[in-house]
């Protein structure tokens, strides 16, 4: 698709997913074993033929650029096809950091090879979605702009962009998280702009609004304004990470059948180095091992109990061990007799044997993260070490590289280690 | 100069592995759920940083070439590496078919010259094992040997099947009895052998100069007193998978702690291209499913029982289907109800709902070729398809291709069934 390009925001770090955005953009979370969340929107550009992309990012962006090295696990190589991570950079008379998603793009506009359209998508939402159908009904309606909203429980929608969309499919009214709905109607934060409406709202917003920096704050409310901006309703299965209870639940939904989150038919693309497939053998259950409703990665080793768990490359989980409902990225080892329960471990975390980390009761306790997560889910911080017998309740937190000590108890809401975000 | 130039044989036809010979090379026989057997010699190779391999290939190469690719897989690529398919060839003057082992690489002594290598090592294709060649060569270097063979003992029965070698208190070889009726010892050559070049080049002229094509038939014995040949002693875990029952339990070895085959440990690469592995999801075990000792593989969705199996990527075990001591090859389907027990089933074969394959170790050999299938498996070939409800009987053998309407009745024990007009 010559007449469009797109970017991708993958810049974000938000506080509310805590200690799994230590160290690593949101886009570059792992999730469903192998993948990143980026792998979604880059999957979905790729399947939708586009062939130029710009990567936004400035928060951490090493782990986000080893893996979408040269764009080959996408396709988007070779003649005419590209992949670019666009980083902040100095130049003369404007020197800043990304401070929001349209300076993001405007200080990037110039990636733009006259392409007629720009597509504007996040990299860390996880669905699928065919974008050439969307630029169909953005060329024909002869929009500004065309944005996608999906509809949401009245109670979700103080979270998103919300709007109004009148019969004929134009968005009639615009606010972002707004504290009582216009609508069910959320934005899902993708966009399609006619390029010259694009950059003529951003250099004009620039010199009028020097303090609002994004796109839903400037640019999209002054088109709606002025009626030149059609919005589409997605009605399939989108999710996104913007919380751990918002991660732990898209990870659950890949074992729950009906869910709509069909990894085995979506034909997801990562990179293989990250993968795992190549590296390390297929999942391998021992003798003892017994595991029933997951999804288990390559280099997998099983020889205790999995059940309703996501298994991310080189998790070893020993005899006897039990992980249950929990989600267990790159790495890391449950010992003997452990029990990990409605739990997300990340990376490299060593558990020792007999220690107990979450626990499926119903808890009202909530830790430092407030609503952001009172699920009952636990998190341990990537390279954290569990001791022998330690006891970790529901809704904790354990900071990245802590070592908790033999027979610590850690209760219900508590957090250890110093959990900056 | 350089230091050790590879040959890798991978001509031959699996013979005794019947209709998972047949079609392809046996190099490139599926093992291990995710690999072809001819990764672990050259991930090997890649290991021990021999990046350049010739590959000697004659029968039905194209499975075998597919995967070789490019030779990135191995690192055999870019600048300093290189896998170079030696195929037979026409010239101008005596060319021919590869007649034997020796023959090929007699044949292919251009390519040997144009890179002058100080030693030649000979490899065959077809053998499962990790072994650091490195240490083969410095050994052969420290010796000051024309000729190292690497060598295990075997089980006296077995010795028919292999070189084999007397040797001294020090090492040398003193007797080479090729597969003998009556073996002098149970020290069998691996058909692994370091040779100093200008040897390997005098002496596989003098050989065919007598008519010899054969390493272990013609080449090694005519050696012996002439030159200095020394074993070097391998221990640990290789096997010659080049029968059913052989491929059969290999494959069941990697499911057995202690075995002495560890996929973790060996690193084996291989290419992930090919059946558009690199692009499957984690393993799905979905719920209501059951897995048990087994290897499962990326793009796997079971819904049904799985039990001391392999299972390739892309299998598909549907709700109610049991898959017992069984190896699953590439997208083969396992329909609704389907018993599978004690079979190998090839790449793309559909078992239809409630079929039964019903391996078990009682019940007489296959009546065609006792000699190739009488462990008690049911063999399906590539493609096949297996008719809902239908049973098929143990030591059974059917064809690849065979269609539904190709079945009348249930396939007794010891029966073959081939695709129909």
């Amino acid at each position: 698709m010559r007449n469009l390009a797109a970017f991708v925001l993958a810049g974000g770090r938000v506080m509310e997913t805590g200690v799994l955005t230590h160290r690593r953009a949101k886009a570059a979370v792992p999730f469903a074993g192998h993948y990143r969340i980026i792998d979604f929107a880059m999957s979905n550009l790729a399947a939708s033929g586009i062939e130029r992309v710009g990567v936004l990012s400035q928060y951490r962006p090493s782990s986000l650029m080893d893996h979408v090295a040269t764009g080959e696990p996408w396709g988007l190589i070779g003649r005419g096809r590209e992949v670019r991570i666009l980083s902040p950079y100095q130049a003369g008379n404007s020197v800043d950091w990304y401070r929001g998603t349209a300076d993001a793009v405007h200080q990037n506009l110039n990636f733009l090879n006259g392409e007629d359209h720009v597509l504007i998508v996040s990299g860390d939402h996880i669905y699928q979605m065919d974008y050439r159908k969307l630029l169909q009904r953005h060329v024909d309606s002869g929009a500004d702009a065309t944005m996608v909203f999906k509809r949401f429980p009245e109670s979700h929608c103080s979270r998103f962009g919300n709007g109004l969309i009148d019969d004929n499919g134009w968005v009639t009214d615009y606010v972002e998280k707004p504290v009582t709905p216009l609508s069910d109607l959320g934005s899902l934060t993708v966009y399609v702009f006619r390029r010259a409406a694009l950059t003529e709202q951003l250099g004009r917003l620039f010199k009028t609004e020097p303090e609002r920096f994004h796109i839903y704050e400037t640019v999209l409310p002054e088109l709606v304004r002025q009626g030149r901006v059609q919005g589409v309703v997605f009605d399939d299965y989108w999710a996104y990470a913007r919380t751990v209870d918002d991660y732990y639940e898209a990870s659950m939904d890949l074992v729950t059948p009906g869910s709509g989150l069909a990894l085995d038919e979506w034909e997801v693309h990562t990179n293989p180095e990250q993968s795992g497939i190549g590296i390390t053998p297929p999942a391998l259950i021992g003798p003892g091992g017994d595991v029933t409703s997951s999804r288990l990665s390559p280099g997998v080793t099983v020889h205790g109990r999995v059940a309703d768990s996501i298994l991310s490359p080189g998790v070893v989980v020993e005899a006897g061990a039990e992980v249950v409902g929990s989600v267990l990225l790159h790495g890391v080892h449950v010992a003997a007799g452990a029990r990990v329960t409605r739990t997300i471990v990340d990376k490299h975390v060593v558990i020792a044997p007999q220690a107990v980390v979450g626990h499926g009761e119903p808890t009202t306790a909530t830790g430092d993260l407030g609503d952001f997560l009172s699920s009952g889910v636990t998190v341990v911080g990537r390279n954290a070490t569990i001791g022998l017998g330690c006891q970790i309740g529901a809704n904790c937190q354990i900071a990245p590289e802590y070592a908790l000590e033999a027979g610590a108890k850690v209760s219900d809401g508590a957090t250890r280690g110093g959990v900056t975000c | 100069m350089l230091n050790t130039l590879v040959m890798l044989l991978a001509g031959g036809r699996g013979t005794r592995l019947n209709i998972l010979g047949a079609h392809r090379a046996k190099p490139a026989v599926p093992f291990g759920g995710l690999y072809r057997i001819v990764d672990f010699a050259l991930s090997n190779c890649m290991h021990a940083r021999m990046r350049t391999v010739g590959v000697l290939i004659q029968y039905r190469p194209i499975s075998l070439l597919s995967h070789l690719g490019d030779g990135s897989h191995w690192d055999m690529d870019g600048k300093t590496g290189l896998l170079k398919n030696l195929p037979p060839f026409q010239a101008t003057a005596d060319f021919d078919w590869y007649h034997g082992t020796a023959d090929a690489v007699f044949q292919n002594l251009n390519f040997l010259r144009r890179y002058r290598p100080r030693r030649v090592l000979v490899l065959s294709g077809d053998h499962i094992y990790r072994m650091d060649y490195r240490k083969m060569v410095e050994y052969h270097d420290s010796r000051k040997a024309a000729l190292t063979l690497a060598a295990m003992p075997v089980p006296p029965e077995e010795t028919h099947r292999f070189g084999i070698i007397v040797d001294d208190a020090d090492r040398n070889v003193v007797e080479f009895q090729e597969k003998p009726k009556v073996a002098r010892g149970n020290l069998a050559s691996m058909g692994i052998y370091v040779f100093d070049t200008e040897v390997l080049i005098r002496e596989l002229e003098e050989s065919a100069g007598r008519g010899g094509t054969d390493f272990g038939r013609d080449v090694i014995p005519a050696m012996l007193g002439r030159e200095k040949l020394c074993v070097y002693p391998f221990e640990g875990y290789w096997r010659d998978v080049g029968t059913i029952d052989s491929l059969f339990s290999a494959n069941r070895d990697v499911l057995a702690p202690g075995s002495g085959i560890n996929l973790v440990d060996w690193k084996a690469r291989t290419n992930l291209e090919y059946e558009g592995v690199r692009s499957m999801p984690p393993a799905g075990i979905l719920p209501g499913a059951r897995v048990v000792e087994s290897m499962v593989s990326p793009g796997c969705v079971v819904e049904g029982t799985v039990e001391g199996s392999i299972l390739s990527p892309g299998v598909r075990v549907a709700r109610g289907a049991r898959v017992v001591d069984s190896i699953v090859m590439h997208r083969a389907e396992v329909g609704a109800g389907a018993t599978v027990t004690r079979a190998i089933v090839d790449k793309h074969c559909v078992i239809g709902d409630g079929a039964v394959l019903a391996g078990t170790i009682d019940g007489q050999p296959n009546i065609e070729t006792p000699e190739h299938l009488a462990a008690g498996l049911v063999v399906v070939g590539r493609n096949a398809a297996i008719p809902s409800g239908l049973t098929v009987g143990t030591n059974s053998i059917v064809y690849p291709d065979v269609r539904v309407d190709d079945f009348t009745n249930d396939v007794p024990v010891g029966d073959t069934v081939r695709p129909g007009p």
